[in-house]
């Protein structure tokens, strides 16, 4: 009998960019050497600056 | 069924005509459990210690050849590491007599710093030319194989022991602990990969709010790998304060609000951290209390609560619950998507409790890996 479920989760690093003139957000997957509040390209739309507002995971479970 | 005609001699087997052979069968197990019982539970019991054991020597080792490898492939050190890295990883640190309390402090800060400064210089040495934010990951990585292995050899002796002395009791707090070690020790294995690619862990969110709020602003050192900056707020002026970013570091606090304190008149301080959920609470909610908010071994806290009572300044906390795997770990979507609630409840804060023309200290504690100001 099994008591108790231990899902084991793989965490997926994104990388989310907002656009400093029209706020537009992307997200991507996470490169090495991107970090909160760098400014990475510009903005296709509007050509503004677009800077690093979260790093984070979304978990994949794997049971 | 009757049980009318019950025949307790039958069943039990003591009758006169009855079988020897079933007697035996009741009584062998009863001298069994009454002078090996404990031998008996203590196999049981340490079966499983061993597995967690091989675990946590296989943890230990994997995150070890992780970080060499790392150093190796991307770092090019000056020679072979290894067995530098081995030592460093073998550092212990044998902290000051607590039998008299006092004064107690200054020396555990000293020894503590005394530890960190010369993991930082020797793990510099290692390469010719290394920059701060690799050299903090490194001295970061070099911590957790640290303390996997100080885990490791803690479980492994007092597992040992009980086995050397057949102690049935003295493996029984092992046994209860051991699912709160195999936790942490998952929690730091696991944080491996994120300190090796300079992502924010979750420990991070409080930087990463402060670090927001400090954008566009002029930023000054306040002490030891810890940065602040002023900011005008609804005609309060707001100090914002938090560790260098965006290498593996907590910065020194501590230090930065007795020399900020020295020049400003504070009014009131509020301190973002993580902070450790109980079974039961939902990670990634957001708590308001009183009192200083940050983690360590106490040093920070005591020199804050020290500044904060000598000059009259209230002390508030905002926290962002969490579990020690999401502390220690790649920062959650949940956590990060806090962020701008708790700036929210900064300002809040800073309405309700102070005055037009009033000077304000936020605090963004933590871990500032992967998160710039």
């Amino acid at each position: 009998m099994k008591f108790s479920k231990k899902d084991d989760d793989i965490r997926v690093p994104y990388t989310m960019e907002e656009c400093q003139s029209c706020q537009m957000q992307s997200k991507r997957k996470f490169i090495e050497g991107d970090y909160l509040f760098k400014e990475s390209s510009d903005c296709k739309s509007c050509q503004g600056k677009l800077i690093i507002v979260k790093i984070f995971g979304e978990s994949i479970k794997e049971k | 069924m009757d049980f009318t005609n019950f025949d307790f001699d039958e069943f039990f087997g003591i009758g006169d005509d009855s079988n020897p052979l079933l007697w035996l069968i009741w009584i062998i197990p009863i001298v069994i459990f009454v002078f090996y019982g404990q031998r008996i539970q203590l196999q049981i019991t340490s079966s499983e210690i061993k597995k967690n054991i091989s675990k946590l020597k296989q943890f230990k080792d994997e995150s070890r050849t992780s970080l060499i490898e790392h150093i190796k492939k991307n770092l090019s050190p000056s020679g072979e590491p290894t067995k530098k890295l081995d030592r460093f990883i073998d550092y212990f640190t044998i902290m000051p007599v607590d039998m008299d309390p006092n004064g107690i402090i200054p020396k555990v800060r000293h020894i503590v710093r005394s530890r960190e400064d010369t993991t930082r210089e020797q793990v510099r040495r290692l390469f010719s030319e290394i920059n701060d934010f690799e050299a903090s990951k490194v001295q970061t990585l070099v911590e957790v194989v640290a303390s996997l292995q100080l885990l490791y050899r803690i479980v492994n002796h007092l597992y040992l022991t009980a086995k050397k002395q057949n102690n049935y009791p003295l493996i029984l707090p092992l046994q209860m602990m051991m699912p709160f070690i195999m936790e942490e020790a998952t929690a730091l294995k696991e944080a491996v990969p994120a300190l090796k690619q300079g992502q924010p862990i979750g420990d991070g969110i409080g930087a990463m709010v402060v670090g927001k709020m400090m954008l566009n602003t002029t930023k000054q050192k306040a002490s030891f790998e810890t940065v602040w900056s002023e900011k005008d707020y609804n005609g309060r002026k707001l100090f914002l304060m938090k560790a260098k970013g965006p290498s593996a570091t907590v910065g020194r606090p501590g230090d930065a609000i007795e020399s900020l304190v020295k020049e400003n008149k504070l009014d009131l301080i509020v301190m973002i951290d993580a902070s450790l959920k109980m079974e039961g609470e939902d990670s990634a909610t957001v708590s308001q209390g009183f009192g200083a908010a940050i983690g360590g071994i106490g040093t920070d806290r005591f020199q804050i609560e020290e500044v904060a009572t000598k000059h009259n300044i209230p002390v508030f906390a905002i926290v962002i619950k969490q579990s020690v795997k999401e502390a220690i770990t790649l920062m959650t979507k949940e956590i990060a998507d806090k962020a701008n609630d708790v700036q929210s409840q900064i300002h809040e804060m800073i309405d309700e409790n102070t005055k037009q023309g009033q000077n304000v200290l936020v605090i963004g504690v933590g871990n500032t890996l992967g998160i710039s100001q």
